[in-house]
């Protein structure tokens, strides 16, 4: 595939210890972590040169069915260099988006869980 | 077990600006997970609740994706949980506990990581982008 390109990604390292010990991540800030505590128990491990495949190119291999994944076209009427602004994206983005889910998918009910610029 | 109406958990993310070659955003195919060896359980611990996600093992199976300059007009759609029958089992139960666990045997979910395109195309600008997560109900026969 032309546009097929080789990363880096990191997963979690293969251990016999995540059959007796759950991984952690804490999401609060370092400053809240007593002295010689860590914030995680994860040991990442990087993996180079991973085929990443341009979905473009293989739109029959995707779905939400199969893959879990796809891409739509949709175009916000929401200037998007505005969305930094949170009431903006709260306001505006937020109810563009429902409303193109709940009428592109046929969905009854929409509801927005959280979001992240 | 059928059922009439399913729910899933699905995110919409999109860059801000385009076209987007800094950090593309990776998704893997559901397809390609052995989802009882790859997937584990782990706690993301908040001040006001403990969430629970998956950390992903590494597989020569996996499949991954990205959206080659993905433009802002362009959405990518991914689930992390699919109600839907032949995808995952209907369980209604799980409206409840979705919020809190995502730990179970037969979710639909997308892992999801941004890799780094850069060292190959030289300085780009910085990543923006927005991701909107949403619970949707739809009609089993629908979407």
């Amino acid at each position: 595939m032309a546009s097929a390109m080789e990363a880096t990604l990191w997963y979690l390292q293969d251990l016999e210890l995540w059959k007796t010990t759950k991984p952690y991540f804490i999401n609060v800030p370092m400053s809240a972590i007593p002295p010689g505590h860590s914030r995680s128990n994860e040991i990442s491990v990087p993996v180079h040169d991973v085929p990443v495949h341009n979905m473009r190119e293989e739109m029959s291999q995707i779905g939400l069915d199969t893959t879990g994944f796809t891409f739509r076209r949709h175009k916000s009427q929401i200037p998007l260099e505005t969305l930094e602004d949170s009431p903006i994206l709260r306001d505006e983005y937020i109810p563009e988006i429902e409303e193109w889910l709940r009428s592109s998918m046929g969905a009854d009910i929409v509801k927005t869980i959280t979001f992240q610029v | 077990m059928q059922c009439a109406k399913c729910l899933s958990l699905s995110s919409i993310w999109r860059p801000l600006f385009g076209p987007l070659r800094d950090w593309p955003l990776g998704l893997c195919d559901f397809s390609s997970l052995d989802t009882a060896r790859d997937l584990i359980a782990s706690d993301s611990v908040l001040p006001h609740r403990v969430a629970e996600t998956f950390n992903l093992l590494n597989s020569k199976q996996h499949r991954w994706y990205y959206l080659k300059d993905q433009m802002p007009d362009e959405v990518l759609v991914f689930k992390s949980f699919d109600s839907k029958p032949g995808v995952a089992t209907c369980e209604w139960t799980l409206v409840a506990c979705l919020y809190r666990s995502f730990t179970l045997t037969k979710v639909l979910v997308s892992p999801h990581a941004a890799f780094d395109i850069t060292p190959k195309l030289g300085p780009q600008r910085r990543r923006e982008s927005v991701e909107v997560l949403l619970f949707v109900v739809y009609p089993e026969n629908g979407a």
